[in-house]
């Protein structure tokens, strides 16, 4: 998650601490972490 | 703004916002497989389709990618406001760190990063150039041209045995002089290193390129130029195996797995010229055969399905390589004759237009 904040912050000026938070956030608010290895493909059609 | 920069930024900005909505963060990939591939009748060139993929953060399955496209994305945009420019190696070895408090590397090997290059360029609809990042040097040329690169003139003639290193980047060079029938596309650099001492280029007034394999982006792209600015046939030398054939058959079409650069790399008049099994029959060659892996037979059934392969011609050289289980290299030419190659073989093959196309 750090490495993803770090690289955000570049990407668009915000503070990294900032995404780092709201990530974390997303991880308390029990976000549906997907754990069943669905391919990105599969993952794709899903979603469209 | 550079237009690289602003897709970046607006990829960022799409995980931004997916972020504070609490939304599973994700970006959007088209895919660069076969199944999302075809063959363009018109353009006569390979063209990816408009299927996608969803990479998400939150998917055990997923995440360590997002993290290396964000890595990836990241570095390019300092290297855009920089400007500066790298390798896909260098990329590489920037990117490459063992993650704190953990075993995990963030990248193990280069052929984990290039892709997620290529997933950028078709996710941003940019290119790798755009994004500051250049590929190693790979293919040379020579022939009776003289161009100009970054103000230098270089004559392609006068490059003692070595021939001119194409650069991955070509888009800048301009072509001076050029004084060629036509391109004479090589696999091997033993061939081309025959050819080159014959002078086989000033005799039959050709300009040789040797790929070393799969053509690099910038040899691919060199070749087009010549052949569409100057209006030159290609025509193309490989080894008779299935791996030879995909050579010809990505010069002139274009590739699977770059087919949304296609209209940039592919020569669709190309021609095919050799190692064909006919020759192996007409010019007495069956001794230097050697014998197919099965892995070699695997590709020839897997290309048989490919629809820019089935013209009759093809289809029977193809199955010809599946039911003799046999395959010859550039070098076996040499079995005959140190300068058959140059002497017998071409000049035979070019002159009867012995040509697949």
């Amino acid at each position: 998650m750090p490495v993803v904040a770090e690289c955000l912050e570049k990407l668009v000026n915000k503070d990294k601490k900032l995404i780092l938070n709201k990530l974390q956030e997303m991880i308390k608010k029990k976000v549906e972490v997907v754990e069943n290895g669905e391919s990105e493909e599969e993952a794709g059609r899903v979603g469209k | 703004m550079e237009k690289a920069k602003k897709k970046l930024e607006e990829l960022g900005n799409k995980i931004w916002k997916d972020i504070e909505k609490g939304e599973n963060p994700s970006i959007q990939i088209p895919i660069r497989s076969l199944s999302n591939v075809f063959y363009d009748q018109k353009t006569r060139m390979l063209m990816l389709g408009n299927k996608t993929a969803s990479r998400y953060f939150f998917n055990i399955a997923h995440a360590k990618k997002f993290m290396q496209t964000l890595l990836v994305a990241a570095f390019c945009k300092e290297l855009i406001d920089q400007n500066l420019h790298t390798s896909l190696r260098d990329l590489f070895y920037a990117l490459k760190r063992t993650l704190p408090n953990s075993q995990e590397n963030t990248f193990n090997e280069q052929n984990e990063s290039d892709p997620i290059v290529v997933d950028l360029e078709v996710t941003l609809d940019v290119l790798r150039e755009q994004l500051h990042l250049n590929a190693d040097v790979r293919g040379r040329v020579v022939g009776n041209v003289v161009i100009e690169d970054r103000g230098d003139l270089v004559d392609w003639s006068k490059l003692g045995s070595g021939g001119w290193a194409i650069p991955s980047n070509v888009e800048d060079i301009i072509f001076k002089k050029v004084k060629a029938d036509y391109i004479l596309v090589i696999e091997k650099n033993a061939a081309f290193e025959r050819l080159h001492e014959d002078k086989f280029w000033q005799k039959h007034k050709a300009i040789l390129v040797t790929t070393q394999g799969q053509p690099a982006r910038g040899t691919r792209r060199l070749i087009q130029r010549l052949a569409t600015e100057f209006n030159l046939p290609v025509y193309v030398f490989t080894d008779l195996d299935a791996y030879g054939l995909y050579i010809y058959s990505v010069i002139k079409y274009g590739s699977i797995s770059l087919a949304h650069v296609s209209d940039r790399l592919g020569t669709p008049n190309s021609k095919f010229l050799g190692l064909t099994m006919d020759d192996i029959d007409n010019f007495g060659l069956k001794d230097f055969t050697i014998k197919a892996e099965e892995v070699d037979i695997k590709r020839a059934q897997e290309m048989l399905k490919y629809e820019w392969f089935q013209k009759e011609e093809w289809q029977r050289l193809l199955k010809s390589l599946i039911q003799r289980k046999i395959k010859a290299e550039l070098e076996s030419l040499s079995g005959k004759g140190l300068k058959f190659i140059t002497e017998t073989y071409l000049p035979t093959k070019i002159k009867n237009q012995e040509f697949l196309d």
